[in-house]
């Protein structure tokens, strides 16, 4: 799988200057995907005991699955153009999973230094929209001082969604599936979810909805 | 006495142990990795210094506290004019709450410290880094 070059994405966290592979123990994203390719053998300790690397990996997987799904002429159309969605994913990808800011994670206690990193939360975000069907997630984005406790959040990702699919009803159920996973597992002050589709893939057996009904 | 390294290595099984814990992962602050490393090549400079000054005065070599029998740091524990500090780097399964697990990893650690540690507890800090 090719990763064309891409301009780094703009963020608020403060590390979008940082190249993707630095926060991945020196690891591209290609040399992930050559390793998932490989079964994870022989296994690699720089990759199998980094929690970046293992978030870009889950992400691959799924990207795979649905990848699979797409029509060959499309990807391959998309893929001619300088900026292809995959490639886009892949970036964002790598980019997302930086451990990025410490989110903090209350306790009573005076000696406890409680955090999550931004790139589990972002990583959690992704796959929550990933299990969305017919849906892909580009990039995730957490718009805010996440370091402060209970200060306001806004999460903003962009996703892709197969054809067929009502793009009103994606969006509300990657919007339920994001902040449904938020409640659980973080603190976070979720302000809003803003979902934006930029993309809509050719699926090779394409759903029956109301979209294609005359 | 039990040192840092040792007091690491009980840390992971405690922390292991906590339900919803996916798994540990090394520590990634710089100086908190290279003092426990420092710790383990002081303890294997020690130990082959002690093999072999037994070795030369027709002695086996020790039987415990070798190396080699150390598992891998993971919980990263120092101790400074008393006081401990810990930390442990973590992911967590998706069926449980992460803010949830984070601070039971945080009362089991204190809880151990509490009764196994000599000294106070300075810091104890806990960082998911991957939920999934």
């Amino acid at each position: 799988m090719t990763v064309p070059e891409l301009p780094p994405r703009s963020s608020d966290d403060g590390n979008s200057h940082e190249p993707a592979e630095d926060a991945l123990g020196g690891h591209t994203v290609e040399e992930l995907s050559d390793y998932l390719d490989r079964g994870c053998t022989p296994p690699d300790p720089s990759i199998d005991d980094s929690p970046e690397c293992q978030i870009v990996l889950e992400s691959l997987q799924r990207l795979r699955a649905v990848s699979l799904n797409l029509f060959e002429e499309d990807v391959k159309v998309e893929s001619e153009r300088g900026f292809s969605w995959v490639g886009s994913i892949l970036d964002n990808i790598a980019v997302d999973a930086r451990a990025g800011r410490d989110i903090p994670v209350h306790h009573p206690s005076p000696s406890a230094h409680l955090v999550m990193s931004e790139g589990a939360v972002r990583g959690l975000i992704r796959a929550a929209g990933d299990s969305v069907g017919g849906v892909l997630i580009g990039s995730c984005k957490l718009e805010g001082d996440v370091t402060v406790p209970r200060a306001s959040v806004v999460v903003t990702v962009e996703a892709s969604v197969l054809w067929g699919e009502r793009i009103a009803d994606a969006a509300d159920r990657i919007r339920g599936a994001i902040y449904s996973e938020l409640m659980k597992h973080t603190e976070l002050q979720v302000e809003a979810i803003h979902v934006e589709i930029h993309d809509v893939l050719i699926a090779r057996t394409r759903p029956t909805t109301e979209l294609e009904t005359p | 006495m039990t040192t840092p390294s040792q007091l690491g290595v009980e840390l992971s099984q405690i922390v292991a142990a906590v339900p919803g814990v996916q798994r540990l992962y090394p520590p990634t602050h710089p100086v908190i990795g290279a003092l426990a490393g420092a710790a383990d090549a002081a303890r294997g400079a020690l130990t082959s210094a002690t093999e072999s000054l037994s070795a030369s005065m027709g002695r086996g070599s020790i039987a415990s506290g070798t190396a080699a029998s150390v598992s891998p740091q993971i919980v990263a524990v120092t101790s400074h004019l008393g006081e401990i500090q810990v930390a442990i780097r973590i992911g967590v399964l998706t069926s449980a709450s992460a803010a949830e697990v984070c601070r039971s990893v945080h009362d089991s650690v204190a809880d151990y410290l509490s009764k196994h540690a000599a000294g106070s507890v300075a810091a104890i800090s806990v960082k998911v880094a991957r939920i999934g």
